[in-house]
């Protein structure tokens, strides 16, 4: 084993680090993250749904619609201003959102 | 109508570690074991394995994000999906491509999950350790018996239907929660035997060694789309299906996407670990393909010390992989059929098992129909399904379609964020790509009866989807016309 190549060592560290690295870290992140929902959910009664970039971008969509009245304008908007009424009346959040974010923000 | 009552209306994943476990179990297959580490030697190995990697991250990661989200979105099965965003009757009939596909894939993937049964039953019985066992007879006796090729078949078609039989929750997530991570710790445990066996540093070498030239050569980017497409499971509405399933507060980018992506990869790479050292210890040939599990590897079990351990854990572990796979495969058309048709759940996995059973008894008897089916459905259906999952979400979702699926639905309650960049690459890239693979593919096989008969599925499954759904579209409109008058 020892008498492996320089580039054959490289590869099988790429692949431990690029494949199983990834795997075993994005399995432990998500399973954690699914962990903080549902304290916040104890002990909030309510999750914020969308991170400050989402929640930009999806204001962006719903104001660029052509159709203001189409059934997905509707629901897009209904799902930003649950998202701002959750952050409004919670004190802790389950994305990075600073409290100055938070008192700009108004639903549509 | 009562919250309870929502839930009720349609299950769901019961847990993330189920969901996640479900969306690998589904793409882990038999192909992860024994092409996924010879396709990276011949290739250039570690030159293979970047292209590869590269690919997962632009097109595969991308790709399933936006399939699942599109299951979420939707909630429903294939046909009931594309019934939402489509925008003509006709256009419904691209569902019915993507379930045509689905079950023709299992009739013939049946036969060879009844394969892997048969040897992780024989391993169970320490067959391979017995004396004077003889692999080659053992597997020629096997695939000549036409009684047990259609046996095995049929008990794996029964085991599937009692387990889709239980439902989602009881049956599926109960099911994948311990098959997925008991694969991959039998892989894990042979892995550490290989590589301590004298000569096993050659079939590392073989598999990681790095040919950087190949990199340079169109083929292997061509095989790397080609193994990042179909190991990945792209399009073949098992990850929608997985997604109509998965509950509103769940993340998708993360366990739909990266984690499925790289998981499903870094299994095909536990394989090379623990495979191919002992292929090279014991001096096989590494190109062999299903002949390599089922005659060369038997060979090798009574020469280890504790063989009648690693084959247990190798053919179970494999039997796992592939019928796992054989699991969620099936249940994308019992999910479609049972909201389509005004029968129970349990009625259509009755209907649908039977069906593939029944359609499977040609793979099970002949192998030539086998590998016939499985050249044109491999290279021209499940490209075909891919286009059309991928073709709806990228252009038939209405004003700034993928744009929609990604603010409403992939960045809502997410792990990681999404930029815009994904709308282009789900509807430009992803289509262009497969089309060339298929192409590709017509071009290399030109005139041959497969090659005639994959362009003939490329084409005449769309027709057919398109004329059947427009009849039964018009029928159910009218009927609905009437029953409001």
């Amino acid at each position: 084993m020892l008498g492996l190549s320089l580039d054959v060592w490289a590869t099988m560290l790429f692949c431990v680090v690029a494949f199983f690295g990834v795997s075993i870290w994005t399995l432990v992140y998500t399973l954690r993250q699914e962990e903080r929902k549902m304290a916040l959910l104890n002990t909030e009664r309510d999750l914020d749904t969308y991170s400050p970039r989402a929640l930009s971008d999806l204001k962006d969509w719903i104001e660029t619609h052509p159709n203001p009245t189409h059934p997905d304008v509707e629901a897009a908007r209904s799902a930003h201003n649950d998202c701002v009424d959750t952050l409004q009346s919670t004190d802790r959040h389950f994305y990075e959102w600073s409290r100055a974010d938070v008192d700009r923000l108004d639903t549509l | 109508m009562p919250d309870h009552d929502v839930e009720l209306s349609r299950a769901q994943w019961g847990s993330r570690f189920g969901f996640l476990m479900a969306m690998l179990g589904a793409m882990v297959g038999a192909g992860n074991i024994w092409r996924f580490p010879y396709v990276t030697g011949e290739n250039g190995g570690g030159a293979f394995l970047l292209a590869y990697f590269v690919l997962l991250l632009v097109l595969a990661i991308p790709g399933l994000i936006a399939e699942v989200a599109f299951g979420r979105y939707t909630g429903q099965g294939v046909i009931g999906a594309f019934r939402k965003v489509a925008s003509s009757r006709g256009m419904v009939g691209l569902g019915v491509v993507v379930l045509v596909v689905n079950v023709a894939l299992m009739s013939y993937y049946a036969p060879v999950v009844g394969w892997t049964l048969y040897y992780a039953v024989h391993s169970l019985l320490l067959t391979f350790t017995s004396a004077g066992f003889a692999p080659e007879a053992f597997w020629e006796g096997f695939r000549a018996s036409g009684l047990l090729s259609i046996g095995t078949h049929t008990a794996v078609m029964g085991l599937v239907a009692a387990i889709l039989y239980l439902g989602i929750r009881r049956g599926v997530e109960r099911l994948v929660i311990y098959a997925v991570p008991g694969l991959v710790l039998a892989l894990v445990a042979i892995m550490i035997r290989a590589l301590t066996l004298p000569g096993a540093a050659d079939g590392l070498a073989f598999t990681f060694g790095i040919e950087w030239g190949k990199l340079g050569l169109g083929q292997t980017w061509i095989t790397a789309l080609g193994q990042v497409l179909f190991s990945t499971g792209l399009g073949w509405g098992i990850a929608l299906t997985v997604g109509s399933y998965l509950p509103d507060y769940d993340d998708i980018p993360i366990g739909g996407g990266v984690f499925t992506v790289i998981g499903n990869s870094s299994v095909g790479i536990l394989a090379a670990f623990a495979i191919f050292p002992i292929v090279f210890a014991f001096d096989l040939d590494p190109g062999s393909g299903a002949s390599l599990t089922f005659v060369s590897l038997p060979q090798v079990f009574p020469q280890m010390a504790g063989g009648a351990f690693w084959a247990i854990l190798f053919f179970v572990g494999f039997f796992l992989a592939a019928f796992t796979s054989a699991i969620l495969i099936t249940e994308v058309s019992v999910t479609t059929l049972s909201e389509e048709t005004a029968f129970s759940r349990e009625q259509t996995v009755l209907g649908v098992c039977g069906l593939v059973w029944l359609l499977g008894l040609a793979s099970a008897y002949s192998p030539s129909t086998l590998n016939f089916l499985d050249f044109v459905f491999g290279n021209f259906g499940l490209p075909l399904s891919t286009l059309a999952i991928i073709g709806v979400i990228g252009w038939s979702m209405g004003h700034r379609g993928p744009e929609k699926l990604r603010v409403l639905e992939i960045n809502r309650n997410a792990g990681l964020y999404v930029g815009s960049i994904w709308g282009p690459v789900v509807q430009y890239v992803i289509p262009l790509v497969m089309l060339l693979i298929v192409a590709n593919y017509a071009w290399a096989n030109f005139g041959t009866p497969e090659m005639i008969g994959g362009v003939a599925v490329f084409f005449g499954i769309p027709a057919l989807g398109y004329a059947l759904m427009s009849y039964v579209e018009g029928r159910r409109d009218s009927l609905s016309r009437e029953n409001t008058r």
